[in-house]
């Protein structure tokens, strides 16, 4: 881990990258993080995790981004880290139609582990690969709606369309909601916890001093 | 002096081989001595002699597998084919691009023959890391018959319907830790960090996280000859390695999370000394001693799990042939055709490795006798061996 990943921050979020199988999540991520894009990414096993720091409206805001393995049997392994999730991100392919029906188990999934008020964003993601592309922007948007998502997001890893962008609206609205002083009470008591006896890496610094 | 030393290697290996090639042609052939090989520093030194030595290993020689048909239609075959396709870096960079595709074929057949000859075998992502070592070792033909006897012994609990199995035997890391480092285990509780870093480690062999196929292939060697639970003793030595980097810092989940995900994926892993290290502590504290150490410890705080715990030791010394006994598989999801001849076989294999000479390949039957003074045990039966 290099110096800068662990100085100092302003905001800390834990997000959870979730989805089928194959849909992109890890190239999502490695996108993101540096700008580089792997023809044949291996598959994920297990839960993997990496930071990366961004700016917004002069805040440094540090992400933990969880990138987890898409086979069903993970699953239980990792709903785990849901728990203490600030956000999620879901993503799917527009050229698959079982990764956008299966969504629902997923969107299941952080209703049922997930804090009530993390934040989700939905990615559909390979939108480079507009000649096979199976699921409408609006059949997703309505998705997204449905499961009261901020947004949703086509991306693609391979063009770098909307990486970034995916990324920042998901911490800015973090941020957002983490700097509003009249959530903050609220927030740390829906959280209740749980995990943690002095835990204090998740959700905002000046919450926590 | 370099190239003195180099000799000096070049010369040991050479009689390596030598020893290694006269146990194969001794009548009956010395598999004990083959173990102890494959074991010790550099393992068995080339592929040429790991396709002579792993069936031994494996005791698959003068075995026979009809391959079956139609496994293309196998309902695991699109999640099969998404992992093939994206197991690109796992091949020798200089291989053309039609050498890989036919490599890749041939691993898609491999994996989906297994699971075609054993329904009750459950495909996990990960396991298709572990088919190409063997494929890449040891070709097509070979590869089928020893991975498909690996997949009901030493894989077989990571191929359950769930991954429960594979959970609990993530947890014996701790006890593993513990008896070497009760510090650092007090600190990695405290993060909360859990035993889930260690996943992939496990379920692949570590081909998911080393970066040369000959590193792997000679972990191969050693894991081959040993216990099914080596691989969780060997994955506490890279935690144990890397201990003074877990402790330095914050005491929180992500940071011990990212340093133990990274032990693993360093250059200069020190492979033979982890490989020493994890056949010493395997010897000193037998999975009899964790297993009781880890029971009394669910004894006392999660009496439901105790049963459970135990249990899973127990089919780690007599696989799925207790489970077929009884009959914790349905009837229907067992392979019926061959159910006889397979588990005679089976029951070879066990006896041939129970008799093995060496403390770290041969220690089976201490369960038994672990056992045997755990008073609290509800079900006996399960504990005897064929």
């Amino acid at each position: 881990m290099n110096k800068e990943e662990n100085d100092n921050y302003d905001f800390l979020f834990k997000i959870i990258l979730i989805g089928d199988p194959g849909v992109g999540k890890t190239c999502v991520l490695q996108r993101f993080k540096s700008g580089i894009w792997i023809e044949s990414q291996s598959s994920t096993i297990g839960v993997d995790f990496c930071m990366k720091s961004c700016n917004i409206d002069g805040k440094i805001v540090k992400l933990q981004i969880w990138d987890t393995a898409g086979q069903e049997r993970f699953r239980t392994i990792t709903q785990t880290y849901y728990r203490s999730a600030n956000g999620v991100l879901c993503a799917f392919d527009i050229t698959s139609e079982s990764s956008f029906c299966n969504l629902n188990r997923w969107m299941e999934d952080v209703a049922r582990y997930c804090a009530g008020d993390a934040l989700k964003l939905l990615i559909g993601n390979k939108c480079d690969k507009v000649n096979h592309r199976v699921v409408t922007e609006e059949e997703a948007t309505n998705v997204a709606t449905n499961w009261e998502a901020l947004d949703y997001v086509e991306t693609s890893a391979k063009d770098n369309t909307n990486i970034d962008h995916a990324f920042m609206k998901l911490a800015s609205e973090l941020v957002k909601k983490h700097s509003n002083p009249n959530l903050q009470q609220g927030d740390l008591a829906s959280k209740g916890f749980s995990l943690a006896n002095d835990r204090k890496s998740i959700s905002s610094k000046s919450v926590c001093c | 002096k370099l190239t003195m030393s180099k000799n000096a290697v070049k010369s040991r290996h050479r009689s390596k081989e030598a020893a290694i090639l006269k146990a194969l042609c001794k009548v009956p052939v010395d598999v004990v001595q083959l173990r102890k090989f494959a074991i010790a520093p550099d393992g068995l030194l080339n592929n040429d002699i790991r396709r002579q030595v792993w069936p031994y290993l494996l005791n698959t020689v003068r075995q026979e597998l009809d391959k079956p048909q139609n496994v293309r239609s196998h309902r695991e075959c699109q999640q099969v084919l998404l992992d093939v396709n994206r197991s690109g870096k796992r091949f020798p960079p200089d291989l053309p691009e039609d050498r890989i595709t036919e490599l890749q074929d041939q691993l898609t057949d491999l994996i989906l023959s297994v699971l075609t000859l054993h329904p009750e075998l459950n495909y996990y992502q990960g396991y298709h890391d572990i088919c190409i070592t063997f494929l890449l070792a040891c070709g097509p033909d070979l590869s089928l018959l020893l991975v498909d006897r690996l997949s009901t012994h030493h894989l077989r609990d990571f191929m359950d319907p769930t991954m429960n199995s594979t959970t609990h035997i993530l947890n014996y890391l701790i006890p593993i830790l513990n008896k070497s480092n009760p510090e650092l285990v007090e600190y990695i509780a405290k993060s909360e960090v859990g035993t889930t870093f260690a996943i992939s480690w496990l379920i692949t062999w570590y081909s998911y996280v080393l970066r040369n196929q000959s590193d792997i292939e000679r972990l191969y060697d050693f894991f081959l000859s040993c216990n099914p639970l080596m691989p969780i003793y060997f994955a506490a030595q890279i935690v144990l390695l890397n201990s003074s980097q877990i402790m330095t810092g914050e005491c929180e989940m992500s940071r011990v999370y990212q340093v133990l995900l990274q032990s693993a994926r360093q250059p200069t892993l020190p492979l033979e000394y982890l490989i020493s290290k994890s056949s010493d502590s395997f010897i000193l504290f037998p999975p009899s001693s964790l297993a009781r150490e880890a029971a009394q410890y669910y004894k006392n705080n999660l009496a439901v799990s105790t049963f459970c715990d135990y249990a899973l030791v127990a089919r780690h010394e007599t696989p799925d042939v207790v489970l077929r006994r009884r009959g914790i598989y349905p009837d229907d999801k067992l392979p019926k055709k061959q159910e006889a001849p397979v588990v005679s076989l089976k029951q070879s294999y066990w006896n041939a490795s129970r008799t093995a000479a060496l403390a770290v390949s041969g220690a089976v039957g201490a369960v038994v006798v672990a056992a045997s003074s755990l008073d609290w045990l509800p079900d006996f039966d399960l504990l005897v061996l064929p």
